[in-house]
Order: structure tokens, then sequence, then C-alpha cells
């Protein structure tokens, strides 16, 4: 450990007490990335502050020795926005887990950031409330992260992303200064900076309490099972739901080999080993009105040719649709040693069109490619199954990746809906902005974050050239 | 920077964007500012020449949707040309199969409506003004009646193009429902009053046309019981507008003067739309709970005006609280003399304060001092923000209607900083000047 390593640890160490200051090799390792495992990098110290006094005096304290810094919730994100630079020190929000209001009567939950996910709606349940974004990882991560990557999840379609539901931040500056954004009531005059923080990745500050909304539990629930011969009747199923004015809580497309794989697992939901795909629809809301959904569903899928059409009976039955849908990549990751997860966005009308011709480009380069998706929201997660240890093969990986991005933006997609640009997809920027669209952005970045020190290297490109290490990442862990 | 556009920059600007100008003399006097010039692009290609030129002349510019809500926010200090979108207009595409939209800025509201009707859909926007432009409804960000069902503004724009002060053409976002690509900046652009840049196109998500809208009114004397019945019919599920009036204010209102409001009263105003199913559910709901009646669809859009109105001279102010404490609001505002118009889901207040006697030679009325008091005390028993929408020319200069910014002010400025460095786009207009 160089010296001046050494006086930023006991400067840290300072603040939050030694055991609270990581820094043995052993301690720092879980810290080199987050769930994009590659393009590790150690840090020079993790700590794990319990308020925001202490995050602020952390903040200082690296902005005073030079050290850039990275928040961190739960290290769940797939796009590496929590990687950590070469000299930084990463602030975990972990200790950060207390609960601080909860308001039935405004519905609304005043948070640290360390809360997990799912222990919020848990809290609240009783009150007849949940929070509403449930991203697949919401057992683990946290609603620091979450606001920081905007996270969805399989309810987005009705309830929206983090950032539909976050009234008011406290944010600790880059310079350490606390700053409060928004209002309980939502409302704070001036510009929409709760709106710019959420989604920022972590490179505008460091969000240390959140107000978040909070909606009623649904009245009534109907989740059904529709097994199509093929992906593309699936996907025109959807476009009929949505052209009908319903907007269901979810639509969630399964393909074949994501079929096989689930039924060969202990995800095992009873599926039709011979279905070229299955579409999973929830409905929610009031009881009354479910009916009449399920019967307009039910005509357009059989004018669409579906094989079979089941309405779950009860509780168990429901629970086992969706383990199909949240068993997914856990079995996926049994076909091969390693998947590369992508995350684009297209228009819901070109979904048909896009898989098929992500299935030719899957088949052109010899690859292993399934699809388990958001399909209400247009939300592509290609899988490609693949083994690392091949360079040749890897290298196959990395050149279909970034034809399938090319190929959902040029049908006008984007280039993530979900898991952020983080290192992962930096350097594909330019697919969809100009330089003047990023210098825009980087604005943004600056009137914040004006000496960068806030989670350098996320979300814009760098100035080097990085497509090799970006476009090498891959996930293991379940997405959206 | 002068008061007068000076005649070199004059010849330069009609020299260089010949076709768009028309002068004004003497000059047009609008929301603070002397206006030499009028510039009306007609295009995004030309905007960017206009904002250009504009920056390289270092001309400050009142930016002009539908020209509705021009005395929001503060004077705007010293423009000297009047920049006009209302001639970006049209509709470039509209996805009947997804259900959204791409329009130019100055197209007006009306005519997005009516196209997203024709395609089966409905523009979740209602703000109020008869030719508000979708650019003056992003800018302004103000909701209307059935902001309750839509959501707020900023959640039906999927991705902007603005034009930044320098001329560059810049897109965020996309055309999809769902997206995280980069920053989040179209948040920033809506309600920031064009002090960032100008809107020159957006993609909007539109809603499903509902199948069926009920409209129920119904007149209570209690204040309470107006305001619990009318947070609970908002939290309805097929509830798209709920509003609470007082007696005095929807007098003004032909719509709703024709249903009889007691003096002193407080009238509820509640629309359902959607299923018809549920829509049935939440009248009957209401029936039993109110004893409403029957209203007509103009009683909700009606409603639209009432949040503008304002007796000549008089004060207007929205607030924003928490949905539990508007009842409280209300009392203490109403019997500081203001006429309500109350949304209890988001929890916004609009309080009409009319003049009770002529401004003295110094300008102060006891009236007005009055009116600021009872809106400061409700910000401090209620934590309510406010923000002052029409206010005596005179007192307009003394103060700044969006109150104090509080610690997020350097954060603004600095924006404002990067994204407009001379401070030329409605200088002076928004929060602490910026």
């Amino acid at each position: 450990m160089s010296r001046g390593h050494a006086a930023l640890i006991e400067r840290l160490a300072r603040v939050v007490g030694s055991s609270h200051c990581l820094s043995s090799p052993a301690e720092l390792f879980a810290y080199e990335c987050d769930a994009l495992t590659l393009d590790a990098v150690r840090p020079v110290a993790v700590v794990l502050p319990e308020d925001a006094e202490q995050v602020s005096r952390l903040v200082g304290v690296c902005g005073e020795l030079g050290h850039p810094f990275v928040p961190r919730g739960a290290g769940t994100g797939l796009s590496g926005g929590a990687h950590p630079v070469e000299g930084a020190v990463v602030i975990g929000c972990s200790r950060m887990r207390r609960i601080l209001e909860v308001d039935a009567e405004n519905r609304l939950a005043v948070v640290q950031p360390g809360v997990v996910n799912a222990d919020l709606s848990a809290a609240v349940a009783h009150l007849g409330l949940c929070y509403a974004p449930d991203p697949s990882s919401q057992q683990a991560c946290t609603i620091g992260g979450n606001i920081a990557e905007n996270s969805g999840g399989p309810h987005t379609l009705k309830y929206g992303t983090t950032t539909n539901h976050v009234l008011g931040l406290e944010l600790v500056l880059p310079d350490g200064e606390r700053v409060r954004l928004g209002s309980k009531s939502g409302f704070a005059a001036g510009y929409d900076l709760v709106g710019a923080v959420v989604g920022s990745e972590g490179t505008l500050g460091i969000v240390t309490e959140a107000t978040v909304r909070l909606v009623p539990l649904p009245e009534g629930v109907e989740t059904l099972l529709a097994v199509f011969p093929d992906l593309q009747s699936a996907c025109r199923l959807v476009g009929r739901v949505i052209g009908a004015g319903m907007i269901p809580a979810s639509l969630e497309i399964i393909d074949q080999r994501t079929i096989a794989a689930v039924e060969a697992s202990a995800y095992a939901a009873g599926l039709p080993l011979d279905a070229g795909a299955v579409l999973l629809i929830e409905l929610d809301g009031a009881a009354c009105g479910l009916a009449d959904q399920v019967a307009s569903i039910r005509e357009f899928a059989a004018s669409e040719g579906v094989r079979e059409l089941r309405v779950a009976r009860d509780e168990d039955e429901r629970a086992l649709f969706w383990r199909a849908r949240k068993g997914s990549f856990g079995a996926m990751g049994r076909l091969a040693p390693d998947i590369y997860v992508h995350d684009a966005v297209v228009p819901r009308s070109k979904l048909p069109d896009v898989l098929e011709r992500i299935c030719q480009i899957a088949d052109r380069y010899q690859l292993q490619l399934s699809n388990v998706f958001h399909a209400g929201d247009g939300n592509l997660h290609p899988i490609i199954s693949f083994d690392r240890r091949s360079d040749e093969e890897l290298g196959r990986v990395v050149a279909a990746g970034r034809e399938i991005l090319e190929l959902c933006v040029a049908a006008g997609g984007v280039l993530t809906g979900e898991h952020g640009v983080g290192v992962e997809k930096r350097d594909y920027m330019g697919l969809i902005f100009s330089a003047a669209d990023l210098a825009a952005m980087t604005h943004l970045r600056d009137a914040f974050n004006p000496t960068g020190i806030c989670n350098p290297g996320k979300l814009l490109p760098v100035t080097r050239s990085c497509v090799e290490s970006g476009s090498k990442a891959r996930a293991r862990v379940s997405p959206g | 920077m002068t008061d007068r556009l000076s005649s070199s920059v004059r010849d330069v600007l009609r020299q260089e964007l010949a076709g768009t100008l028309r002068g004004h003399e003497p000059p047009l006097e609008v929301a603070g500012s002397r206006l030499d010039l009028t510039i009306a692009p007609d295009s995004g290609a030309e905007l960017a020449t206009t904002l250009a030129v504009l920056t390289r002349e270092s001309v400050p510019v009142l930016v002009r949707g539908g020209g509705n809500r021009l005395a929001l926010g503060n004077p705007c200090r010293g423009a000297q040309v009047l920049l006009c979108c209302r001639g970006l207009v049209g509709v470039d595409e509209l996805d009947a199969a997804d259900g959204v939209m791409h329009a130019a800025a100055g197209t007006p509201l009306g005519e997005l409506s009516r196209q997203a009707r024709h395609a089966g859909w409905e523009l979740p926007l209602d703000p109020p003004g008869e030719n508000a432009t979708l650019g003056g409804a992003l800018a302004t960000a103000i909701g209307g009646p059935r902001r309750l069902g839509f959501g707020p503004t900023r959640d039906c724009v999927l991705g902007l193009e603005v034009v930044l002060a320098s001329g560059e053409r810049t897109r965020c976002g996309g055309r999809v429902v769902k997206n995280v690509t980069g920053y989040d900046l179209a948040k920033l652009y809506v309600g920031s009053l064009g002090t960032l840049g100008v809107i020159e196109a957006a993609w909007l998500r539109l809603h499903p046309a509902p199948r069926l809208r009920l409209v129920r009114v119904a007149q209570f004397d209690a204040a309470e019981r107006a305001f619990t019945l009318a947070l609970e019919a908002a939290r309805r599920p097929s509830a798209s507008a709920v509003a609470v009036v007082s007696a005095g204010l929807a007098e003004r209102a032909p719509e709703l003067r024709e249903l009889h409001c007691r003096p002193g009263s407080w009238m509820l105003v509640c629309e359902f739309a959607g299923d018809a199913a549920v829509c049935g559910a939440d009248r009957d709901w209401l029936a039993r709970a109110g004893g409403a009646q029957e209203a007509r669809e103009e009683s909700v859009t009606a409603l639209r005006e009432l949040q503008t109105d304002a007796a000549p001279g008089g004060l207007r102010a929205r607030l924003h609280a928490l949905p539990s404490s508007l009842e409280a609001i209300a009392r203490h505002l109403r019997a500081a003399g203001a006429e309500l118009l109350v949304y209890p889901i988001p929890g916004v207040v609009y309080a009409s304060f009319a003049p009770r006697e002529p401004a003295g030679r110094d300008h102060r009325a006891a009236w007005f001092d009055a009116a600021l008091a009872a809106l400061e005390e409700a910000k401090r028993f209620a934590a309510a923000e406010f923000v002052l929408e029409e206010l005596p020319d005179s007192r307009r200069a003394e103060c700044d209607v969006f109150g104090a910014a509080g610690g997020s002010l350097g954060l603004m400025r600095a924006l404002k900083r990067r994204f407009d460095p001379q401070g030329l786009l409605n200088p002076g207009r928004f929060v602490g000047g910026v």
C-alpha cells in the first residue's frame, strides 16, 4: 500500500470507524465489480457510512486528497454502474437501511438509500400499500441503487419505473454539500432536479434519503398464460392488447429455447416443450373490470392462433406461472458457462420483425440465442449463451451484440431500457446520440459534478477507445 | 446589454433571418420586456439559425408558444426579441399501434388531441388556455383538471428535440416507452419555462381513449365533508378528474353556475373515465357516499379556465401541499377571502384574492399584504409551497414569484450557466432570477 493510500484510509476510517473502512485485498475483492463481472478494478478502500453526515465527510476527504469515489448500493447492477476506477473509494450505502417514515394517509415513505426494495413493500403491506418498482433483483437491490439506475421490472408497463415514484431526495453533491431536492408533495420550484438525478447512475452525487410514493395493492389480479406455436404470434397478441387500450400490469414473453431450459430446471412450470413461445399476462385493478379484459384477451388470442390459454385459478397457480418467468435466467445458466444479456428497447409494433432478425444474426454468428423479455414495453433481453474461455467465440458474441444493438436502434429503439449505460454501453452512445446531444448531457453532469470526481467513466463515452472492454461486458445474474 | 436593439444588430438580424421578422415600433411590451422584433421561424432549422445568430449578437429573447402563460414567472429582464414558435407545426408521426406521437412544438394542443382521438388514443395534456401549444404546455408543465388521470406533464414526454441557446439542435430520450439511455434531460427541460433551451419537437406517449366518461357533482356546506369525499373519490380506480371549488369561484364558470351552487358551500366535481364496469361502480359509490347529481363533461373542462381566473388587479397563487393538509389550507385561505379551486391529488390549490381597495399612491394595498401573509401562513403550518401566478404589476418587481428556491438554487444557476452561458433565454424569468 502506498503512503498516499495509507493516509487516505486513515482519514476515511476516522469518519466511519475502522470496522467500516475496508482495505485488505480479501475485503475489497467483493467490491471490484457489480453484477457485470468483467473489467473488475480493485478500489483503494470501501467505506460504509451510517448517515448523510458521514457520506458528506467521506466525499470531502476524497475531494481533498484527489481520489474519485463510486457510490454503491447492493451491487446487483448489470451495466457496471458501480465499477470502481483506478484509485477510487467505494462508498457503500448498505448500512443506511432504515425506513424513516411511512405516511399511509398521503401514501409516501421516507427511506435511507440502503433499504432493500422488497423490504419496503413488505413493511407497508399491512397498510394495503406497496412500492411499485419491482426489479427482478428486488430481494437484494436497494432503493438507492434503483434511483441511480431508474430501475424498472415486470410491472413497469402499468406502474412506470423508479422515476415515477420518487418525490424528493437528499443528495450529497460531489463537493460534500448536502442538498434537498423535490419535496413530499412532489413539487419544488425550479428545474426538476429529482427527475435529473433519477437514472443518473450515481454520477451526480450520492442519494442519502429518498421520499417515495406508495401505491395501493390491487383489488383484483388475473394472471394468464397464453401458449403459442411461434414467437411472432405471441408478439402480435401483445400488439392487439396494447392497441385495444388495455394496460396490463405485465406482458412477458418466454421463447422456446428458454421454455426448454426452464422445464429442465427446478423452475419447471409445466410449459409445453413444443410451444414456440408463451406470453404471461397479468391484469390488475378494480375486480369488476377484469372479467371483460380477460374475455377480450381470449378473443384476441384465439384470432392470433393461440394453442392454449390458461387463467390462473388461485394464488398457487399464479405463482407457478411466474416461477417460469422469474426462473428463466437461472435456468439459462445451465446451458453454457456464460450468458450475455442485452437490454435494448424497440417500438412494440416492431417486435415480431426485430426478433426474427435478431435470431438471424445469432444464426449467422452460430450462437445460441434465447429471448425472455418485457414485451409490453418493447424491452428485449436477447440472451447469448457461450463460453468465455474461447476467444474466438467471445469475438462472435461481441460482433453479434453490436449488430443486435444497431438493428434495434435502426428500428427506432434505444440501447437500454432498464439496466443502464454504465461502462457496458457508454461507447455505444454514439449509435443514438450526436456530439451535440452528448455535450448537452455533459452540461448536466458538469453542473453537479464539475471536477468529475463522482463515479467517473460511466454513462457518457470516454475519450479513449473503450469499445473492446465495454463490449466484452457480460452478466450472469437475472435481469429485470 | 442595452434596453433597445441597436440598429446595427437589427440590420444583421434582418439580413440573416429574412422572411421571419416583424419589427415593433413602438416596442411591444410583454411580460416585463420591451420587444423590438418578433422572429417566427417555420422549421427547426430556422429556429436553430435564429438562436445561433441571436447568441452571436448577444440578443436576449422572450420565447413564446401560444402566449397563454407569458405572465407566468418573474419579469423577463431586458429581452429585446420575441421568439414565436407557433410556426413549428405538424404531427410527423402518429403510431396508432404503439400509441406514440411525434409533433412540432408550435402545434396547438387542440390539433394534437383531435389527431390522437381519431387514432383511438387520448392526448394526456389539458393545461388551461385556448391556444396552448405543445411547446408551451411542456415548458410551463402546468396540469389541468385531468392531471389526476393523465399524470404529470413530464410523464407523457418520451423524447425531446431542443435547440440550445448556441443554436445547436439536440435530442434526448426517444420514441419508446421505456428508456434509460443517457441522462433524462427531458425532465430538466419540461417545466423550465424555456430558460435552458427552446423545444422544437417532442415524442409523446398517448393514453388509451376512455370508453366512457361520467361526470358527477355534489355540494357540501361543510368543508370537512367535501374534502374527505374528494380525496376518497380521487383514489377510486376510474377517477380521471376530481376538484373542489368554492361557491364564489364556481359562479364564474357558466357550466358550473347552472348547477346552482349555494353561497358559501363547496362544489365537488368528479369525472370517472375508462372501463364501463369500473366507472359504473365508482359512480354508484359516489351516489351512496355523497348524493351526487349528473353533470356535463363541460363541468370538468370549465375547471381549466378557473385555474387562470383572477380579478383584475388581483392576486392568484398556486399552492402545492400534501393531500392531508388541503382542507386546513382551504379553510384558512377561504377565511382570508380567497376563492379556491382544489385538486386533492396531486395536492394543488388555486387561490384567487380580489383587490378590496384601490392601491394607494405607493402601490401598497392592505388587502395584498394580508393575502400574501395568509399564503405564507399556509406555507408555514402545512409545509405548502406556492407560486404567485397573477399579481399587480407594481408588485412583480418586488418579489420572486416562486419564493425562495432553497439550497438547490446554486445547482440551478450552474445548469443555466452551462446551457445558456450568456443568459439570453427568457432572462430572469425563472426561480431566483435564473
